[in-house]
């Protein structure tokens, strides 16, 4: 019983830690960094909760992978931002706001 | 068993929480990159503890292989604040990377070998055949680490050799 609370909260904190990151940083690059730490989380997350069910491992092998192509559209948009604005600085970019 | 599961599973959960602050906190980003490297190393190292192998190979292979090396060239291609300065490193920077070092090959060994240390340290001394006999039946875990180690050299070895 001890081991499952610990594991839940160890999740729980990698994902404040995330959520954390992609709050205060400004950086397009950093906040990526930060949503793939809180992705990470949940996979720990959904693993923990269902250690002998291989059905949820077949789910994080899909949500790793979904991961990978999320981040990889995430920086084309980054170099497409970066390429016709000249910075990823997302306090800087403020033409959406009105 | 020489050690408690429960130790193991709260070092790497240790280690893991302070990693993942570094990666957020550092302030120059291919750091913050790196050790970001090394969260997702041990997050696949959690996933392997737990049993849930496949889940842990996919999160080395996708992760550490592919998500890492594209934010990488993604840094590469935009242009950043402040100038990157290379500096010699300090005594104390050293002795803290052999730490960090040491910390993460004893953990990776523990969960990646873990019948190994209740046979060394059973009170008796492990004769030839013991070890053969352990040599054998983990000898994928053995190859496994050898070329986790042989990689880590031969790449420190080319970096400090393009450094200067």
């Amino acid at each position: 019983m001890f081991v499952d609370t610990f594991l839940q909260l160890f999740s729980l904190i990698i994902f404040i830690i995330g959520a954390y990151g992609f709050l205060s940083r400004r950086n397009m690059i950093r906040m990526l960094i930060s949503i793939e730490i809180m992705i990470n989380a949940a996979n720990l997350n959904l693993v923990f909760f269902a250690l002998t069910s291989s059905y949820s491992h077949f789910i994080v092998l899909i949500a790793i992978s979904l991961a990978a192509v999320e981040a990889a559209i995430g920086l084309s948009i980054v170099m497409l931002v970066y390429l016709r604005r000249g910075t990823i600085e997302t306090d800087e970019l403020k033409s959406l706001s009105g | 068993m020489l050690y408690d599961p429960n130790i193991v599973m709260f070092a790497l959960a240790l280690f893991t929480i302070i990693v993942t602050f570094l990666a957020i906190e550092s302030k120059e980003i291919v750091y913050s990159l790196f050790y970001f490297g090394v969260f997702t190393v041990l997050i696949g190292l959690i996933f392997f503890y737990l049993g849930a192998y496949y889940i842990a190979v996919f999160q080395i292979a996708v992760y550490a292989g592919a998500v890492v090396a594209l934010i990488l060239f993604a840094i590469m291609l935009t242009k950043r604040k402040g100038e990157v300065v290379v500096t010699h490193s300090t005594l104390t920077q050293k002795v803290i990377a052999a730490s960090v070092t040491a910390v993460f090959f004893v953990l990776s060994a523990v969960v990646l070998l873990p019948d190994f240390p209740a046979v060394t340290f059973s009170g008796t001394m492990p004769t030839l055949t013991d070890l053969i006999s352990i040599a054998t039946t983990n000898a994928v875990m053995i190859i496994f680490v050898g070329i986790a180690l042989a990689t880590s050299l031969f790449a420190s070895i080319f970096a400090l050799e393009g450094g200067r």
